[in-house]
């Protein structure tokens, strides 16, 4: 049995006494430069902020950085971090009665008032309902009493809330800034659970499944708001001033400084794309200042700029050329995640150092219609000068994504995935010999809810087996690197994605038969799935495989992304068309956002504020 | 370019949770909190330059140390010398300087004029498991204590220890060089190192004038 009530010097001493046979003991010890930690007693609301992945992944996501920021600066409320625990960590936790603590003050979760769990994908659905086990929380919202933390989650795998529906006492949609402190305010008036969940549900952006009929899933009661609409930040709130800096190293250990969210491009592939619209972009004077800031607070020697597409940045060459020359000096490294082909610049090639030696591309498709399809038009000619661009100023290697099991996708798109990458190949063995090295790593293409494909259905297991035997054999003996995960980790994420109400007791019958970790292609294990479904009778291809009819209700109708459900199915019709559709930087397709939020698009671009 | 360099010895306690961390781990750890307080460590030429800093003895993951010892190479330094004050504000809890001497650039490496190390063993738990009390006996008896490390490699304790004794509940051992482990000696009579806290008290250095 899990002591819930278990004092910080029990879990202190616990831990001295446990983490010398503990694999990676620096996951579970906090105590990290900039840790915040408030006075316990004289706070009203505590919060306690959960990421369900092991430390070294939680800890570099950013949405838990700025919400921990922003809620400490509250002199009324405190956020503390928790992290899933490995394996090995749990089974000593469990047989000993130790629950989840707060890594800042080694506190049992369960005396948090809130417990803030971040779902940014579904493959952490069940480790969520193992942390409010371990947690001693009752793991189904109705069976939590008034002395059990409110437990609401927010990420993009909320923006189809309804499988976790009834593990869930709320959900936030959309931005988390600024509505997370709404929340505590309100809890902070003391009412009872059901008063403050309701008081909580009058905000735009939240949604309370239990005043839902869950058995039906999407259906309203009478006096409910429809839809939830996501919460947007119109501008982006300033960046963490003193971010975490761990003890241990972590997936990214760098600065991250958010300088763009949302996308114009309306890839019809990207979930992200269509559900952080608008593009808000944060000025260059803004972004100087808080590096200035941030590696004075951090002492990382590594800059990395966040954004879904950073060469849409407008001020991109200005805000590179500023940052190398104030930092190169300081052996401080500027990193940027994958460039678009079209993008590139030698101006902007010649800022970026070139110590990693290893740059990627998102070309996704390698055939023209299949660009088309997917609304990413990228031309082979534009790719191979890119890369002879990449090898000729210095790189050695260039990593390509590609994805297949679009719809439409045939043998031919398939092969001509493995000329583009010879093709790229060659080019490097031309300029650079054998020092070329070329890595591939394809994806299976998952339809997400909320974009154009979301009525689409999944490639068959058999397709997609086929197109992996081609690119393994069409590959063979080429030298280039190939990747791609395996059929059963696509097949959860296509499963889990588009699921109903019904699938609440399937995800709590495979985490009671063992299922943990899902994302990790080594602890997955389908099988646990797969009996889970048939214990429950539903059928997970009909999530997955099902091709939907553009008039059928979905379960997530309900939530409002700002982008209308007519331009999306625009977007269907244009794909299957081969039809492109341009960036909306340029040219408006009224997709909805503006009218949804009274606000133009125009006005959050183009590094406002005084810079550029 | 020529830099001007100057080499600093910094005398530090590892306490709390933060020994377990690894001495990779740390490097990292110090490498940052330098940067944070504005000392300009010296930078290694080449491809991947690293910072120049030498641990004397990396402290074993799970230990504490009360004394260890950390060489840092500096360019351009304000003022003639570094105050502790300068840097331990900057410090992740559980890490703290408490001496700063001026070293000789000259000086060769700390690692090889290690004479012996001083450690302690103390219970966690009040409620004392039975092997304790018998380590010193156990030790004082044997012939050899030929241990079985991870690599399967095998070495002898025995020798290595200098002196062992208890004071005030907790056992107080020296060893010779670098490569006597205190959770090694547990380990060999069956106790098990999680139940205590080992902490090197101190490295003593050959004097090299």
């Amino acid at each position: 049995m899990i002591n819930k009530h278990a004092t910080p010097q029990e879990i202190t001493t616990f831990l001295d006494k446990t983490l010398f046979n503990i694999k990676k003991p620096g996951r579970y010890i906090g105590g990290e430069f900039n840790q915040i930690i408030k006075d316990w007693n004289s706070i009203s609301v505590k919060i306690a902020l959960a990421f369900p992945d092991v430390y070294e992944i939680g800890f570099s996501n950013l949405g838990l950085n700025i919400l921990y920021e922003e809620i400490n600066r509250e002199p009324n409320f405190l956020a503390e971090r928790c992290f899933s625990v490995w394996t090995d960590m749990e089974q000593s936790m469990r047989s000993s009665g130790i629950p989840l603590y707060s890594l800042e003050t080694k506190r049992p979760i369960s005396e948090f008032d809130v417990l803030g769990i971040s779902l940014p994908y579904e493959t952490l659905y069940t480790n969520t309902l193992n942390m409010l086990d371990l947690s001693g929380i009752p793991v189904y919202q109705k069976q939590r009493r008034e002395t059990d933390p409110l437990v609401i989650a927010g990420g993009h795998a909320t923006f189809n809330p309804v499988p976790m529906s009834a593990f869930m006492d709320a959900f936030v949609i959309g931005d988390g800034e600024t509505i997370f402190v709404k929340i505590l305010q309100i809890v902070s008036e003391g009412l009872s659970r059901e008063k403050t969940l309701e008081k909580m549900s009058t905000l735009e952006s939240v949604y309370v499944p239990s005043f839902y009929d869950l058995k039906k899933y999407f259906l309203l009661p009478e006096n409910s708001r429809n839809p939830i609409t996501k919460n947007i930040v119109a501008q982006l709130p300033p960046a963490p001033e003193k971010p975490l800096v761990p003890n241990i190293e972590t997936t990214h250990n760098r600065i991250a400084v958010e300088v763009m969210r949302g996308c114009s491009h309306g890839c019809r592939f990207c979930q992200a794309g269509f559900i952080t619209r608008p593009v808000r972009e944060r000025p260059v004077n803004e972004i100087l200042a808080f590096l200035h800031n941030a590696i004075h607070q951090t002492g990382y020697d590594e800059i990395s700029l966040v954004s879904l597409s950073i060469s849409d940045y407008s001020a991109i060459q200005e805000l590179v050329s500023r940052i190398s020359s104030a930092y190169k000096s300081l052996n401080i490294n500027l990193s940027l995640p994958s460039l678009r082909i079209e993008s590139f610049s030698d101006e902007l090639m010649q800022e970026i150092d070139q110590r990693k030696g290893n740059f990627t591309l998102a070309p996704e498709s390698a055939s023209e219609s299949m660009r088309h399809s997917i609304n990413k038009p990228i031309s082979e000619e534009a790719l191979l000068e890119t890369a002879s661009f990449i090898f000729q100023k210095g790189w050695t290697s260039i990593k390509l994504y590609f994805l297949i099991g679009l719809p439409g996708e045939t043998i031919d798109d398939v092969q001509h995935i493995v000329d583009l990458c010879k093709k790229v190949k060659a080019v490097g063995m031309k300029l650079i010999g054998g020092r070329a090295r070329i890595a591939v790593s394809i994806n299976t293409f998952i339809p997400k809810c909320h974009t154009p494909f979301q009525w689409a259905a999944m490639d068959s297991v058999e397709d997609v087996a086929q197109k992996h035997r081609i690119l393994r054999e069409g590959l063979q003996k080429t030298g280039i690197r190939l990747s791609y995960p395996s059929i059963d980790t696509s097949l959860l994420e296509g499963w889990l994605s588009r699921a109903d109400g019904a699938s609440s007791d399937v995800i709590y019958t495979a985490w009671e038969k063992g299922a943990c970790f899902d994302a990790w292609q080594d602890q997955m294990d389908l099988n646990l799935w797969k009996e889970a479904f048939e214990e429950k009778g539903i059928d997970p291809f009909s999530y997955s495989h099902r091709q939907r009819s553009p008039d059928e209700d979905l379960p997530w109708d309900f939530i409002d992304t700002g982008v209308s459900k007519t331009y999306i199915k625009e977007e269907y019709q244009k794909s299957l068309d081969g039809l492109l559709t341009s960036d909306c930087r340029f040219n408006c397709h009224a997709c909805g956002i503006q009218s949804t939020y009274h606000i133009l698009c125009r006005d959050l671009i183009g590094g406002q504020n005084g810079s550029n | 370019m020529d830099q001007i360099e100057h080499r600093f010895r910094l005398n530090y306690s590892k306490h709390s949770f933060i020994r377990f961390t690894s001495i990779l781990d740390i490097q990292k750890i110090w490498e940052r909190a330098f940067r944070r307080a504005g000392i300009k460590l010296s930078y290694s030429k080449g491809f991947h330059p690293q910072a120049k800093m030498q641990q004397a003895s990396p402290l074993p993951l799970g230990f504490c140390g009360d004394d260890e010892v950390l060489d840092i190479w500096v360019e351009e330094l304000q003022g003639n010398t570094i105050e502790i004050e300068q840097i331990n504000p900057y410090l992740p809890s559980g890490l703290e300087i408490h001496q700063i001497t001026p070293v000789d650039l000259s000086m060769p490496s700390l690692q090889q004029f290690i004479e012996s190390s001083d450690y302690s063993i103390s219970v966690i738990d009040p409620i004392a498991p039975n092997t304790f009390p018998t380590l010193i006996d156990d030790v004082n008896k044997a012939e050899q204590i030929l241990f079985t490390k991870h690599n399967g490699k095998k070495y002898d304790l025995k020798p290595l220890i200098k002196s062992i004794n208890e004071e005030n509940s907790t056992i107080l051992i020296s060893f010779s060089g670098i490569s006597g482990r205190p959770d090694h000696l547990l380990q060999y009579f069956d106790s098990d190192p999680s139940n205590f806290i080992i902490t090197r008290k101190k490295i003593h250095f050959i004097d090299h004038g």
